[in-house]
């Protein structure tokens, strides 16, 4: 069952490998990787709730363009908190979709000793640097270099994901090599009894800022949107108001994908406790699977990127 | 025992397949089909593509210059070589079977992008010279993003039409296109199904 349950983890997770998103308007040469056409079937009602979802994004996004002119002619305060609460529910919703790090995030807090304080402060820093990734960009791109959008589709943003891809791999061989010397080559039989009191010492330790940077660095096309619709109508403040919105409502959806990841880990790992050899290996797997996916996952980016 | 981490497999299964089922798209387009005939069969289908308003705004602020809400002739050109011509690579995101068999878009013909209120709107032809006899020929038609950065959805008004079909009995019918699910299969394509051969004369 344990095996199984494993087994189960990586596939899903590995399944997940690959999604990565460029505006194909822009964005030179059809990623094979990009296109996932399968002929898995799901019950009716699964299909219904996708496509009430996708409905809703639509919608909301409309909402989004068509309050902020309302809003720049009137400065109506119940149509900007009507505004706020719009953008902050469309960030929930949309960080729900592929992007955006979580398969990153996921394998992060699989393969480290983690709090569930812990995943909610990476979810909102990742989400943070994410959006003050867009802002930084729009604005140099529109106010500095008085570039265009489809020109930052180009060199620009293959520059920074380049460098993103390439730090994620690095975090990941970092965090593989870590995992065999600190856990495999070090570990003795008789400390594998502490071990796991020995992590939540050290996690606390742990600096969230770097992963989060390292993550997050590549930005949030949502909030690029945004911010170059507001820049469109005047409104650039509002823009950077809204994506900040958004933000924390993608920082919603990326904490709890944290904390219930590792949560799941925690609880899997509790309840083989009277077991503490196989607490150990599995413990031990889960990190070294973790690192290994991000690893991976980096330089699949990173090539794809490059070639 | 056994069963707490069942649950707890079930929640983290469910909550991966989350993150890859629910969509993500930046770009909504509303997209309508107009089948045009000729003396010979089907010569072609004109698209016409509703950008949504948000993603109007970044084109119309890169590319109608001097600012009058028009595309002119030149803008249109930029608009063509700097967000359009790249769909080539992505086939134009269309996907179009003539009696089950793929057809590759090689080129598309008169593109045009205008701006309407704060929507832009872009049309396109795509030549298929598909010649038409008594045996009836079905046509399958869909337009979706498979890598789903774009959501494309017909439009509510007509998004089907035909034209110069006098000499052809044709009917239509939007249908689920199960075979080409994406995002994990948890996204159908709708595609249009058009069938149609000469009338007895």
């Amino acid at each position: 069952m344990n095996k199984l349950a494993l087994c189960i983890i990586i596939l899903i997770t590995l399944g997940n490998i690959g999604i990565a998103q460029d505006n194909p308007f822009f964005t030179k040469n059809a990623p094979e990787e990009n296109k996932q056409i399968t002929s898995a079937q799901f019950p009716g009602f699964i299909q219904m709730i996708v496509n009430e979802i996708n409905n809703l994004q639509r919608e909301l996004n409309a909402s989004l363009s068509v309050l902020s002119r309302k809003i720049n002619r009137e400065h109506d305060f119940g149509v900007f908190f009507l505004l706020l609460g719009i953008a902050l529910i469309y960030g929930i919703i949309h960080a729900l979709g592929p992007g955006h790090g979580k398969i990153i995030i996921i394998s992060y807090t699989l393969s480290n000793p983690m709090k569930a304080k812990q995943g909610i402060w990476l979810g909102i820093l990742i989400s943070a640097i994410h959006t003050l990734s867009a802002i930084i960009l729009v604005s140099i791109l529109y106010f500095i270099l008085k570039s265009t959008y489809s020109n930052y589709s180009q060199e620009p943003k293959k520059i920074i994901s380049l460098v993103s891809y390439g730090l994620i791999a690095g975090m990941g061989a970092f965090l593989l090599i870590n995992t065999i010397v600190r856990d495999i080559l070090k570990l003795k039989k008789n400390e594998a009894d502490s071990k796991l009191k020995v992590e939540l010492k050290q996690h606390r330790k742990q600096k969230l800022i770097l992963p989060a940077l390292i993550i997050g660095l590549v930005p949030c096309e949502g909030a690029i949107l945004i911010l170059i619709f507001s820049i469109s109508i005047n409104s650039y403040w509002l823009g950077i108001v809204l994506a900040g919105a958004m933000s924390v409502g993608m920082a919603l959806t990326i904490s709890i994908i944290g904390i219930i990841t590792i949560w799941s880990k925690k609880g899997a790992l509790k309840l083989l406790s009277a077991k503490t050899g196989v607490v150990r290996i599995i413990s031990t797997t889960i990190q070294v699977i973790g690192a290994t996916v991000i690893l991976i996952f980096g330089l699949l980016l990173f090539f794809s990127k490059i070639i | 025992m056994k069963i707490y981490l069942k649950k707890f497999l079930i929640l983290f299964t469910f909550l991966i397949l989350n993150a890859s089922a629910f969509g993500h798209p930046h770009v909504f387009i509303e997209n309508a089909f107009t089948f045009v005939f000729d003396d010979t069969g089907l010569a072609g289908i004109r698209i016409k593509w509703i950008l949504d308003e948000m993603f109007s705004a970044s084109i119309i602020m890169d590319y109608d210059w001097n600012n009058n809400k028009i595309f002119e002739e030149k803008e249109i050109k930029a608009v063509e070589r700097g967000a359009f011509i790249n769909l080539k690579n992505f086939n134009y995101f269309m996907h179009i079977t003539a009696n089950n068999s793929d057809l590759k878009i090689s080129y598309v013909t008169g593109f045009k992008a205008e701006i309407f209120g704060d929507r832009v709107v872009y049309y396109f032809f795509i030549p298929l010279n598909i010649k038409v006899e008594s045996i009836k020929k079905i046509l399958g038609a869909g337009c979706y993003d498979n890598t789903y950065f774009c959501d494309i959805a017909y439009s509510k008004a007509d998004p089907v039409k035909l034209e110069n079909a006098s000499l052809y009995e044709c009917s239509w019918d939007i249908v689920d296109d199960k075979k080409n699910a994406y995002w994990a299969g948890f996204i159908i394509p709708k595609i249009i199904l058009l069938q149609f051969r000469k009338k007895n004369e």
